[in-house]
């Protein structure tokens, strides 16, 4: 039976050397563990992590082509899979979105006028740099994925990530060619939310389940099944208006959302840059004076639910 | 001839070698999204089962400096607590390498179910250490699909390993060979 001796760095340490080493390693593991305790914000190892992820980014790439391929065989599969119910479903849809959009139209005219009389400040568009999930969300205790970009291509902590349907997380650490996304449903993410249908604030907080919990609610509202979920922005992090999901239907107590955009299963995510508003710093205008220009609405992207930060300007059929 | 020896011997470095890097490979493959259809499938634990596999075959191969280092490389790519899987994987290790007589040797069978004793105690301790580092409930429903996707493919990537293990078994024996010729 071979017995287990130490290759390279200790070579030729016999049995009792490599036990006084493994007790060695196991009070290193404990010592690297408390010190690791805290936010993962905080953490001591917060660039290591990160600068890891940058090392083994073409191996992660070169690993996940495989898998890669044989996810989009499977998604292929699975979208044909009774095709023509999910036509006639589709086309219902369709008719329903025509409507909405004929709505936010007339909407989009109305806060555009509004805006004119104020003479509010141009809403900033926001910036959206599209990427690729190299990871999945990181085994049982973590809900966090790494992204082909970093601070090469104009990623920062902080920034918002979407996939089409919906807000999945923030940005958390940035190398210079990946980032770290920590997602909704991760243990340590705490979002401050808006329930639109009765305007009320909470806070949305992971717990690596997958309909993170509604905490924090505020007091002498009514909350109720199926109501939507956005982003707050009072935490100056996330901007206001992003979709996040539904209220759950829950037999207890507590209130949990159902996400629109599922996190783990998210290949390509839009990470969203939002520059500051620039105010203009004007003198105060006299009765006589002429108003200021109305700022103009940009043409925003159409690949993020971004509610109140970017509306299409033109469009129509 | 001095040369030869030193290519040989570093051949035989790159072999000894070679179990810790497939490792690393696995920490990477462990990591890669894998979807059918809708659903997200966990991963089984590759690296697990290659520190177990050449702890139980070849423990010379796999030193505890070579299970802290993937343990290590597993918690810092995942994101999670640094010195999480590190610990569990040492502490395994130890735990099941008490029963080492009875696992190997003895065929394909008893080394699946030393991985079945090792992927109970693993997640006894993953679990018991997590609720340590991360709290009350590190909500780690995950760990269970995991292990138990790990203790189904096992005979299958076990085989692979065993293959390998063959190879450097080979690439050994020919180079200690040649070195016995030049001298």
């Amino acid at each position: 039976m071979a017995k287990r001796r130490s290759l390279g760095i200790i070579s030729g340490l016999g049995g009792p050397w490599a036990r006084g080493f493994l007790v060695i390693l196991v009070l290193l593991s404990i010592a690297l563990l408390a010190i690791d305790r805290a936010r993962p914000e905080q953490s001591p190892f917060f660039h290591i992590k990160q600068a890891v992820a940058d090392t083994t980014r073409p191996a992660l790439i070169i690993l996940s082509a495989p898998l890669r391929t044989l996810n989009q065989v499977s998604a292929a599969i699975a979208s044909n899979w009774q095709a023509a119910k999910r036509v006639r479903e589709l086309e219902r849809d369709n008719r329903n979105l025509m409507q909405w959009r004929d709505l936010a139209l007339a909407l989009h005219e109305k806060m555009n006028r509004y805006e004119e009389l104020l003479g509010a400040p141009q809403a900033p568009t926001p910036i959206v740099i599209t990427a690729r999930a190299i990871t999945d969300a990181g085994g049982p205790f973590v809900r966090a994925r790494l992204v082909n970009v970093g601070s090469d291509d104009g990623v920062a902590e902080g920034q918002a990530v979407l996939a089409y349907n919906g807000l999945i997380g923030r940005i958390m650490s940035v190398g210079k060619r990946t980032a770290r996304v920590l997602l909704l449903t991760d243990l340590n993410s705490r979002v401050p939310v808006f329930i639109t249908d009765i305007g009320a604030h909470a806070i949305l907080a992971g717990d690596n389940s997958g309909a993170p919990r509604l905490i924090y609610i505020e007091r002498g509202v009514q909350v109720d099944a199926g109501m939507r979920i956005i982003t707050s922005g009072e935490d100056g992090v996330l901007p206001r208006g992003l979709a996040i999901g539904q209220i759950a239907p829950t037999g207890g107590k507590e209130w949990r959302v159902s996400l629109f955009a599922r996190p783990e299963r998210v290949d390509f995510v839009s990470i969203l840059e939002v520059p500051a508003i620039q105010f203009e710093e004007t003198p105060p205008a006299s009765a006589d004076e002429e108003q200021a220009p109305a700022p103009k609405i940009e043409e925003g992207t159409d690949s993020a639910p971004v509610a109140e930060l970017a509306v299409p300007a033109s469009g129509g059929p | 001839m001095g040369n030869s020896v030193f290519f040989q011997r570093l051949s035989a470095i790159v072999w000894a070698g070679l179990p810790f890097v497939l490792s690393l490979l696995c920490v990477m493959l462990y990591v890669a999204p894998l979807r059918v259809g809708n659903f997200t499938i966990p991963m089984p634990l590759f690296p697990f089962m290659a520190v177990y596999f050449w702890s139980m075959t070849r423990p010379d191969y796999m030193p505890y400096v070579a299970i802290f280092l993937i343990g290590l490389f597993q918690d810092v790519l995942t994101g999670g607590p640094v010195g999480l899987w590190a610990l569990s994987y040492l502490l395994t290790v130890v735990i099941v390498s008490t029963q080492i007589d009875v696992i190997a040797g003895r065929g394909r069978s008893a080394l699946w179910a030393g991985f079945i004793l090792a992927a109970i105690v693993a997640t006894v301790l993953v679990w018991t250490i997590a609720r340590i580092a991360l709290g009350p409930d590190p909500a780690g429903g995950r760990l269970g699909s995991e292990m138990l996707l790990s203790v189904l493919t096992y005979p299958l990537v076990g085989r692979l390993f065993a293959l390998v293990q063959r190879a450097t078994n080979q690439a050994r024996r020919l180079t200690v060979t040649s070195t016995m010729v030049d001298i």
